[in-house]
C-alpha cells in the first residue's frame, strides 16, 4: 500500500517507511504545541536518515522554519531559524547524565 | 597505466563533454550581451557559494571528465571519496525540495571554492545571478528569483545525452553529482563495465527508496 511521508510529500510503500507512533507523553507535547496529534507519522526512508543525522535533521528544520517564517512576513526569519537550529545541534549533543 | 574506456564510450563521453562546453560559452556570450542591453551586472564573485547548495543531477557521461582531472590533479582522495560517499547516501532518492532546505552542501566544495572547477557539470557553469546574491540563499528563493533560468540549454545538453546514451544502447540516468562520481570512478577503474551501469544506479536507488 502506498503511502505518503510526512516531510517530503512523496507516495511510498508502507514497507519501506520509518512509521512513528507518538506514546501517549508526545502526544500531550504536540497538543500543548496547539497542533492535533496524528495517530502514526510516516516517514519515507530519504527522509528518515536525513532525520536522523542530527546536524542534517536540524539543518532541514533550519530551513522550514526559515522559507515558512519569511513567507509569513517575519523579518527575522533567518534569526529565529539559526537559534531554532543551534538549540537542536545543542541538545542533540548534551551528554546524558 | 591508466584504463581507457570502451572507444565507443570514450567518444560519447568526448561528445557530451565538447556540447557541455559549447552550450555553455553559447550561454556566456548570450548572458553579456543581454545584460549589457539592460544595463543590469552579473553579480557572481568568488568566495559567494549560495548556489552549490543546490539539488545537482548529472549523468555519468557528464562526470567522468570531472574524476579524472580530480584524480590527474590528486584531489581524488580517501578524505574526498568518504565525503562523496556520504553526500550520495544523504542525496540519492531524497526529494530536490528537501535537500534545498537542508543546506546540504556540494561535496567537491573546500572553503568556498570549487575543487573540480575548470571541468565542472553544465548546470554550474550556467548558473548567474544578477541581482543580490543573498536572494540566491536556498532558504530565500521564494523571493524575487536572481538566477538567470537556463532551462533551453540544459534541455539542449539532455537531448545530446539522450543520443549518446541511445547510441550506446543505453538511457540516460541522472543522479546527484556525488553519486555520478562515484559511477565514473568505477568504470573509469574497471570495477564497473558500462553495460551494467543501469542496472547498477537503480539497485542503489532501490535500496534507498
Amino acid at each position: 500500500m502506498k503511502v505518503k511521508c510526512c516531510v517530503c510529500g512523496a507516495a511510498r510503500e508502507r514497507e519501506q517507511c520509518d512509521i512513528i507512533q507518538p506514546s501517549p507523553a508526545q502526544k500531550a507535547a504536540i497538543v500543548e504545541m496547539g497542533q492535533v496529534p496524528a495517530a502514526e507519522y510516516i516517514y519515507c526512508k530519504p527522509c528518515s536518515n536525513l532525520l536522523k543525522n542530527k546536524e542534517q535533521g536540524a539543518a532541514l528544520i533550519r530551513g522550514i522554519t526559515a522559507t515558512r517564517l519569511r513567507m509569513a512576513g517575519n523579518p527575522r526569519a533567518e534569526y529565529i531559524a539559526q537559534k531554532t537550529y543551534e538549540y537542536l545541534i545543542a541538545k542533540a549533543t548534551k551528554p546524558v547524565s | 597505466m591508466k584504463r581507457k574506456l570502451p572507444a565507443k564510450v570514450e567518444h560519447a563521453v568526448a561528445d557530451v563533454h565538447a556540447r557541455s562546453l559549447g552550450l555553455a560559452d553559447e550561454f556566456e556570450r548570450d548572458l553579456r550581451g543581454a545584460v549589457s542591453e539592460v544595463k543590469t551586472a552579473i553579480m557572481c564573485k568568488a568566495g559567494c557559494a549560495h548556489c552549490c547548495s543546490y539539488p545537482l543531477y548529472v549523468s555519468v557521461l557528464e562526470a567522468i571528465p570531472t574524476y579524472r582531472q580530480l584524480r590527474d590533479c590528486g584531489r581524488w582522495t580517501p578524505a574526498r571519496r568518504k565525503k562523496l560517499q556520504a553526500h550520495a547516501d544523504t542525496t540519492v532518492a531524497l526529494a530536490p525540495e528537501i535537500w534545498l532546505l537542508s543546506l546540504i552542501a556540494c561535496p567537491l566544495l573546500d572553503n568556498g571554492s570549487c575543487v573540480a572547477y575548470s571541468t565542472r557539470p553544465l548546470t554550474c557553469r550556467a548558473t548567474y545571478s544578477t541581482g543580490d546574491p543573498l536572494r540566491c540563499h536556498p532558504h530565500r528563493m521564494d523571493a524575487t528569483p536572481s538566477i538567470i533560468p537556463k532551462t533551453s540549454i540544459l534541455e539542449a545538453l539532455s537531448k545530446e545525452e539522450i543520443r549518446v546514451f541511445k547510441s550506446l544502447d543505453a538511457s540516460l540516468v541522472s543522479m546527484p553529482l556525488s553519486k555520478a562520481l562515484l559511477a565514473a570512478e568505477a568504470l573509469c577503474e574497471g570495477d564497473l563495465e558500462f553495460d551494467a551501469l543501469n542496472a547498477w544506479v537503480y539497485k542503489e536507488y532501490e535500496a534507498r527508496r
